[in-house]
This record gives structure tokens, C-alpha cells and sequence, in this order.
């Protein structure tokens, strides 16, 4: 075997591998969708919407005892699929991969307890409100925690990527932040006494202190009342338009405060009352 | 494709932070493994059988579950019998004792391929047990093991990663926050990357010129 | 101790187990063809190309895992790769093994003494022959513990894809505890069954370097 022979053995695969990984970069568009189709016509054609939902914060999200999502948020994202006649796929997220879930289009829609704030709408847009949340602190019975300013010196678990997350760090600089990936990993950490309190969504604290005779949630709120909605990409009015409508029937003929009495067993904490 | 290098620029103090971190961790943690993997070598070659079994299960255990269950265990589960540790010690030591599992198997090879005719000669010499270790058995056995010590140095610093799923701000843990108050992802990834690249790469440099220096008769690293 | 809630989600554990082994599996066998490619691109006269090898081994085996998985999960599609999290998973499980297979095998390439390789280049052996001939039949019994021994850390590493959300005995094991608030009894059942998984293949590594010590 000449000299010839081997160039052509070694060098071969590696300028196809250059030239397929360099066509792959430039062929492609470099923004997420490169279609100027709305993301509702792509739903409707494709059959299925794949929906963002975070699986470890019970009850809006979680996984039942065989694993299939159920939840709060899985209920409405059911709904939409069901007025979109199209399959439901629901994909897990947690809190922080949100935003980077809908800007590389892995999912047409975020419904997972999203707080709308002027930050986040400068990459992603949202929807109207579909519920509302204060945000307290849930802590061990008898500890003594009201509110944030008896947090000085403690910890406090809070989910990375969260309005609680930058909130918390504002509001109390002396208090120990702990940033854990999950809404549950919090719940734990405050149960096996890793942390002295979490900051969550209100909902969802007063089910976990429901579930828990050993936790309670503190009477001082964290943050003013904040309203969360859906999130999807930007630059798509005919989404969003479609998703204010259904959204707009799914709060007045009363079926949101049907779901929200079967997850969270009260009626809704802040009740929506959207005006024409 | 727009690079928005501010984002990881106006973030640098927290970059830092975790950098240090990560190095103090795994400065602690593998001085952890070093000692553990000594003691659980020297017991595993005891002649005491309760000495050799608890050994042996240490090793097994922690070496056929995984790293990021060993670190939930610590600091989730361990509180409810007793023994709460703040995120980062409760890292440390879950660390500490998975790669001490694997040094312990390093430190055994090591100790078992020194001759036991060079044992035999030293205890005719009138060495003492204690003796015979601290100057014919360690020195050679840490020239055996060197390469792999070096590996197991750098699979203690890229494990100090799995520390972001217990809330410790290390390096990529704060990469992570970052990602999350800017929303963008390439930007601080690529810096941490290099960073972690630059961490594992020079040490591993380092210890190979230190190796060179302290064991001039093995050249081959 | 509460083992009810764990036994009333044996679906789910027993589904993760195969999640796992899957994930596993497919990461070994690419991995194990990537790692040979880099191993030999290593070898070869070509700057470029055993520099490229080399870059790629050194950038995978010096960086975590972790790092990766988010990395080609949320970094590639602003190349214009888009990829679902199962594919991400894979591709960042077979880059990873395969930075680490080669570098064994490579130890394993060149535990065969210099002084056989090139008595059998004098002898007028081609690289291919000398590759079947002299170098892996040696090298491939003294390969294999290491690399089995890498094959179990695959299975454990897998644990890892749950942060990009994919689905597995780790992730499975956190939505038990989310919903059953028994962590101890979870986890304890969940490191047997990873035990139960590795432990008879560690078992076949010491088998395999006992073998490798005997013909030494």
C-alpha cells in the first residue's frame, strides 16, 4: 500500500465529516424556527402541540404513579390540545430551562406557572393572565419565620430561574440562598431541615402544607401578587391572539376555577375576572 | 449567529466565586479520597476478616451506585438519622468517599505489585512493620500509581459538578444561574467549558512535572 | 419506614431500569465506535488528523459530563441542529465514551512493546496486519477490563441525563419521592437496583484482570 493509499484512508472521512458539519451549519437558518408560518398553523398541520410543563412542581405539574404527567398545568394544556383537535405531548422542564425549551423550539408553549415580567417578555412573549400567585415562605411548624426579614441568617431554598430567585436575593441580602433545579428539591430540603424556609407560588405552598402536617406557610408575603400566563415565541400575533381567546372562555365559563378547586381543593386564592 | 458576550461579562464576580469553590471542594475532597483510599487499601489486605469485608462492601457499594445518588443520599436522606451537613460539606464528603472507593483499588494494586521479596529483605534488616511501610512500601507504591492518581484527580473536579443538583454555587452551578438571568446559553457555556478545560488540563500538566521531579528514575508518565 | 408507596410505583422503577439500560446500551456501542475511530485517528502520521483526535478526546475527557449534556441539548440549536432530548442524551453520552474508549484503547495499542510493532513492519506486515496479527490480539485481552470497567460507569453516568430532562431510574426515582415524600426508602431501592445492574459486571471485571494477570 502506497503512501496514496493512506491519505485517501485518513483524510477522506475527515474532510466528509468537515464538509457535512459545515453544510449542517450554514444550510440551516440560524433562529429557531426559520419559518414564517405561525406556530399555529405548524400545530395544526403537524397533529400534536408540545407543551412545556415543569413535572416536579406539584400540583400544577407531576408525574402520577406510572409516570404519565398530570397536574394543574397538564389539565389546561389538555384543553387547548382538545380545542386544537391535536395530540397532546407533554414535555418535561424545570423553572430555569423554560426560556432556552421555547427559543430553540423543543416546545410551542410554555404552560408551567409562568410569571410574566418585563425581562422575560424582551425574549419570549406572553399570553394574559391564567392565574394569579402571591409568594410566600413555607417552613417547619413552630420555627418562627414569618416573613423575609426573619430570614437574616438562615437558608432559604429557592428554584433557579424563578421571580422568587431574584426576588428573594433583593429582598433579604443577609439570608443564605440555596438555588436548587426543582420546586421539589426545595420541598425536601426544607422537610429534612437542609433549609429553614422556600419561597414558592402560594398555590402551590398551601398544597404542600396540606399534604404536610409538619409544614406551614408563613402569613407575611414575599413578593406582591404576580400573574402568570403562557409563554411562547415572539414575533407570532396569531398564537398568542388564539391563546388570549381560549384563554379568555377557559376563565369566564368557569372551567379554570373547576380545575383549579380539584388540584388545589380551595377555591382560587386570587380569582381572574377578565373584562372585555 | 450573535454572541452576546456581555451576558457572561457583567457576571464575572459569580463566575469567580464558583471557580473557587470548585477548586476548594475538590482540594478537600480528593485529601479525603487519599486518606480514605490508603486506609480502605491497608484494610483490605488485613488479616483481620471483619476488616477486609467492611472494606470490601465500601468499595463495592460505592462504586456500582451512582455518584449523583451517593450525593442525594448525603445531604437528602442522612438528616432524618442524625447527621445534617451544610450543601458544600455534605458535597465534600460524598465525593470524598465515592473516589476514595476507586483509590482504595488504586492504592491495592499499587502496594501489591511491590515485591514481597523487598519486604521480606527489609523485616530480615530488622525493619519494624510501620517502618517497612513509611520507607520501602509508600514511596514505591505512589510512583505506581501516579497516572492514576492524576486521573483520579481530574474525575474529582469534573464531579464537583454534580454538586449544582444540592444548591452548591460551584462553577457550574453558577453557570447555570447565570443562564437563567440572562436566557442566553452559548455564551456562558463556552466560558465554563474553557474554564473547566484550563482546570483539568493544568493540573494534570502540573502533576505530570511534579511526578517528573519527585521520580527522576521513572521517566515515562 | 413506608415500602408501600415505593412498591405501589414499581412501574415506574421498573420502566426506569429499562430507560437506563437503553440509554446505556446505545451510548456503549456508538461510544465504542467513536472511541476506536479516535483511537486510530491517534495513531495515524497525519498531523491534522491526530491533532483533531486529540482535541476532541482532550475536550471531552476534561470537561463534565453535565456540562455536555446541557451543552449540545441547548447550545447546538443555535448552530441549527435542533435535538429532541433523547437524541442530546445519546449524542452527549457516545461523545463522552468515546473520548474515554479511545484513550483505552490507545493504552491498550501501545502496552504491546514498540520492539514487536516494528519487527513486524521489518518483517514487511502492513498496518492492517500488524493490527490483526500482532497488536490486538495482544492488546485486546489486557483492553478489557478498563474498558468493561468504563462500560459500568456508563451505566451510572446515565443518571446524569435527567437535567435535560430526560427520562430515567434517577428522574423516576425524584418524581416518586415528589409525590410520596419518602426519600430514604427510594433511594435505598433505587441504589439496589444500580447495584444489582453493575455489580455482576464488576464482578466480571475482576474475572477479566485475574485472566490478564495469569499471562503476565
Amino acid at each position: 500500500m502506497g503512501p496514496n493509499r493512506r491519505y485517501v484512508r485518513y483524510v477522506a472521512p475527515v474532510m466528509a465529516a468537515a464538509l457535512v458539519l459545515s453544510l449542517a451549519a450554514c444550510g440551516s437558518s440560524t433562529s429557531g424556527t426559520g419559518s414564517s408560518q405561525s406556530t399555529l398553523d405548524q400545530i395544526i398541520s403537524r397533529g400534536t402541540i408540545r407543551v412545556g410543563t415543569i413535572l416536579s412542581l406539584p400540583p400544577f405539574g407531576m408525574k402520577d404513579a406510572s409516570g404519565n404527567p398530570q397536574g394543574f398545568d397538564v389539565d389546561i394544556a389538555n384543553d387547548i390540545a382538545q380545542a386544537l383537535s391535536v395530540k397532546l405531548e407533554v414535555v418535561d422542564t424545570t423553572a430555569a430551562d423554560r426560556i432556552p425549551n421555547l427559543t430553540t423550539s423543543k416546545v410551542d408553549l410554555i404552560v408551567a406557572d409562568f410569571t410574566r415580567t418585563a425581562e422575560r417578555a424582551k425574549s419570549i412573549s406572553f399570553t394574559d393572565p391564567y392565574i394569579a400567585a402571591g409568594y410566600n415562605l413555607l417552613v417547619k411548624k413552630g420555627s418562627g419565620i414569618n416573613g423575609v426579614a426573619d430570614l437574616t441568617g438562615k437558608t432559604v431554598a429557592v428554584p433557579k430561574g424563578t421571580t422568587e430567585d431574584v426576588a428573594i436575593t433583593a429582598a433579604n441580602p443577609q439570608a443564605k440562598i440555596a438555588r436548587f433545579d426543582t420546586t421539589a428539591a426545595c420541598i425536601l430540603a426544607v422537610k429534612q431541615g437542609q433549609a429553614d424556609a422556600m419561597v414558592e407560588d402560594s398555590n402551590v405552598l398551601l398544597y404542600q402544607a396540606k399534604l404536610d402536617p409538619t409544614l406551614e406557610v408563613s402569613k407575611e408575603s414575599v413578593l406582591p401578587v404576580e400573574y402568570n400566563g403562557f409563554g411562547l415565541r415572539r414575533g407570532d400575533p396569531d398564537w398568542q391572539s388564539w391563546l388570549n381567546l381560549f384563554l379568555f372562555n377557559e376563565i369566564t365559563s368557569g372551567r379554570e376555577t373547576q380545575l383549579y378547586e380539584k388540584w388545589f381543593g380551595q377555591a382560587p386564592l386570587f380569582p381572574l375576572n377578565p373584562q372585555y | 449567529m450573535l454572541f452576546d458576550w456581555s451576558s457572561v461579562t457583567r457576571y464575572l464576580d459569580l463566575i469567580e466565586q464558583g471557580l473557587f469553590l470548585t477548586i476548594q471542594i475538590s482540594v478537600v475532597a480528593f485529601s479525603g479520597a487519599f486518606a480514605l483510599g490508603l486506609v480502605g487499601a491497608l484494610a483490605r489486605r488485613s488479616r483481620l476478616l471483619p476488616l477486609r469485608l467492611i472494606a470490601a462492601t465500601y468499595v463495592e457499594v460505592l462504586r456500582n451506585t451512582p455518584c449523583m445518588l451517593q450525593i442525594f443520599v448525603v445531604y437528602f436522606a442522612l438528616p432524618s438519622f442524625g447527621l445534617k451537613f451544610d450543601n458544600v460539606v455534605a458535597g465534600e464528603i460524598a465525593l470524598a468517599l465515592n473516589v476514595g472507593a476507586y483509590m482504595t483499588e488504586v492504592f491495592r494494586a499499587g502496594i501489591q505489585s511491590i515485591s514481597s521479596g523487598q519486604i521480606e529483605a527489609a523485616a530480615s534488616l530488622g525493619l519494624s512493620g510501620t517502618q517497612i511501610f513509611r520507607h520501602v512500601v509508600f514511596p514505591q507504591a505512589i510512583q505506581n500509581i501516579y497516572p492514576p492518581l492524576i486521573n483520579m484527580v481530574t474525575i474529582t473536579i469534573l464531579g464537583s459538578s454534580l454538586l449544582t443538583a444540592i444548591a452548591v454555587p460551584e462553577l457550574l452551578g453558577s453557570a447555570l444561574v447565570i443562564q437563567s438571568r440572562t436566557f442566553r446559553t452559548i455564551e456562558i457555556f463556552a466560558v465554563v467549558t474553557g474554564i473547566y478545560f484550563v482546570l483539568t488540563f493544568g493540573t494534570s500538566t502540573l502533576m505530570n512535572l511534579l511526578g517528573r521531579r519527585l521520580f527522576p528514575a521513572r521517566a515515562r508518565l | 419506614m413506608d415500602w408501600q408507596a415505593v412498591w405501589d410505583s414499581r412501574s415506574l422503577l421498573i420502566e426506569g431500569v429499562f430507560l437506563t439500560l437503553e440509554l446505556a446500551a446505545v451510548a456503549i456501542c456508538l461510544g465504542s465506535v467513536v472511541g476506536l475511530a479516535a483511537a486510530l485517528a491517534r495513531t495515524s502520521r497525519l498531523a491534522v488528523v491526530n491533532w483533531a483526535a486529540q482535541g476532541y478526546i482532550g475536550l471531552f475527557r476534561g470537561t463534565p459530563l453535565l456540562m455536555q449534556l446541557f451543552f449540545i441539548y441547548f447550545g447546538l440549536p443555535y448552530l441549527g441542529v435542533n435535538v429532541d432530548r433523547a437524541v442530546a442524551a445519546i449524542v452527549a453520552l457516545t461523545l463522552y465514551s468515546g473520548a474515554y474508549i479511545a484513550e483505552i484503547v490507545r493504552a491498550g495499542i501501545e502496552s504491546v512493546a514498540k520492539g514487536q510493532r516494528d519487527a513486524a513492519q521489518s518483517l514487511g506486515l502492513s498496518f492492517p496486519q500488524l493490527m490483526r496479527y500482532v497488536v490486538i490480539p495482544q492488546a485486546g485481552l489486557v483492553t478489557l477490563p478498563p474498558l468493561v470497567g468504563f462500560y459500568i460507569s456508563v451505566v451510572k453516568d446515565t443518571s446524569l441525563a435527567y437535567v435535560i430532562g430526560y427520562s430515567e431510574l434517577l428522574r423516576n426515582a425524584q418524581s416518586i419521592i415528589d409525590r410520596t415524600a419518602r426519600p430514604i426508602e427510594v433511594y435505598l431501592v433505587v441504589g439496589l437496583l444500580y447495584f444489582a445492574i453493575c455489580f455482576p459486571l464488576s464482578r466480571m471485571v475482576a474475572r477479566l484482570e485475574k485472566r490478564v494477570m495469569a499471562t503476565r
